[in-house]
């Protein structure tokens, strides 16, 4: 589905024709990337659904392929240069970490939190130079042993703003694929890395932020409906 | 079978799938749990003897010779030798079985004469017995009494061990009939330690405390 497809439906939704308002190119792009932020957050687990002692979402990166099936536009990888201090900076896209591995012979480099470093880091069981660990930080990751040389990175990206691109023509917005000089903005519009079903799934999202925005009952409820019982 | 084949099979039996990669259970903790595992087999098959022949004794798949290891001097006319691992307790010193000594050119000496603790302490006031080297064991260390520079020569002997617990891909020295029940008791240890209660707060107290 592409951009111009989704702004359509999405002013189909709140009869952009009657009384009821009216979406506009800004507010749309606004919008469908706010819902977009919000459908990846739902994919990768709410903390908010967190039972005490079962820090699990009922759905969750990882449950299950479905899932990942869905995020897989989204997951890149990387292979992290670490300095001589054990630190390589975040991707510039990055969200959450997939899994990371040695360059060689793919073994897994643990995650592990600050509060456990010492007992990971002094482990004579599991010594960090054959068992090598990571923690996270403000800016990257911090490898032990610190040097360990590169990682390879499996992650979670944060998807490319989507833009729905387009010329004035009179005072009417006429979609536009490609940027110019003459088009709003001037790099043209940026295409959903999403599949026809997640699509639709930022799209009631989008609609519920237009919705409340809009005050208009019925397309919240709308948006409702399909968010808690699927499509 | 090797350790790495035992220890995939009780990860996936532990976990009911394939680890995952923030999988707390390592291979290296299993392999210490085999360890333990091998020696409460080894024990069963010795108590077993026992109980169906009238002798002790250990079955020749649990056996693993080692070779090449260093001979140190410890003290005039005593020589030691780092031993792989704590031979398993059984009976007075026969977790162990054969200690022998090769010289540069590959020639074999006898095996040693093993000598439990308490007669080390009255051997000393016997005569020297003639071309019998004497040895006793205290943890991973075995004494060798003897007027020939044993430090010249290196060690080959033969434990009761499941075979080298740092290689993971060496052969794992113990037959099927026991390896179930290395799993049985590697597998109810660590389903036990998973059913801990744990501090997930940072909170700086301890989770007893604060469950």
């Amino acid at each position: 589905m592409t951009i111009d497809e989704v702004y359509q439906l999405v002013l189909y939704s709140t009869a952009k024709n009657s009384s009821q308002g009216y979406v506009s190119p800004a507010d749309f792009n606004l919008v469908i990337n706010q819902a977009q932020k919000s459908y990846v957050s739902y994919l990768l687990g709410s903390f908010q659904q967190y039972m005490p002692g079962r820090p699990v979402a009922r759905v969750e990166f990882g449950q299950n392929t479905i899932i990942r099936t869905r995020l897989a536009p989204i997951i890149y990888w990387d292979t992290l240069t670490v300095d001589a201090f054990g630190f390589a900076p975040y991707p510039a896209d990055y969200l959450q970490t997939d899994a990371m591995f040695t360059e060689e012979g793919y073994k897994r480099i643990r995650s592990v939190q600050q509060d456990h470093l010492y007992s990971y880091y002094n482990s004579v069981i599991d010594p960090i130079e054959t068992n090598p660990i990571y923690i996270l930080e403000d800016t990257g990751f911090h490898f032990f042993p610190e040097d360990i040389g590169n990682a390879e990175l499996s992650y979670v990206a944060n998807p490319p703003d989507m833009i729905w691109a387009y010329t004035l023509v009179g005072d009417i917005p006429q979609y536009s694929e490609n940027g110019g000089p003459s088009v709003t903005p001037t790099t043209g519009s940026v295409q959903p890395v999403w599949d026809d079903a997640s699509i639709l799934e930022i799209i009631v999202r989008a609609l519920a932020i237009i919705g409340v925005n809009l005050q208009l009952q019925t397309v919240e409820q709308y948006s409702m409906a399909i968010k808690n019982q699927g499509q | 079978m090797t350790r790495q084949q035992l220890i995939e099979q009780i990860l996936r039996q532990v976990y009911g799938n394939q680890p995952s990669d923030d999988a707390s259970i390592t291979p290296g903790l299993v392999n210490q749990m085999i360890n333990q595992g091998i020696g409460t087999m080894a024990r069963l098959n010795y108590k077993e003897s026992v109980q169906l022949d009238g002798v002790g004794y250990v079955n020749n798949s649990f056996y693993s010779t080692f070779k090449a290891l260093p001979v140190t001097l410890d003290e005039p006319f005593l020589f030691k030798v780092t031993l792989p691992q704590v031979p398993i307790a059984l009976g007075k010193n026969e977790g162990i079985s054969t200690l022998r000594f090769k010289n540069e050119n590959g020639e074999l000496s006898r095996p040693v004469i093993w000598i439990s603790q308490d007669q080390v302490t009255y051997y000393q006031s016997m005569p020297q017995i003639p071309n019998k080297l004497l040895a006793y064991y205290q943890g991973n260390t075995a004494y060798i009494v003897s007027t020939i520079q044993l430090n010249a020569y290196t060690a080959t002997v033969t434990i009761v061990s499941g075979g080298d617990s740092t290689d993971l891909n060496s052969q794992l020295n113990v037959p099927d009939d026991f390896i179930p029940g290395i799993i049985d008791y590697v597998v109810k240890s660590l389903i036990q330690a998973r059913a801990q209660i744990r501090d997930s707060a940072n909170d700086g107290v301890d989770s007893i405390q604060t469950s």
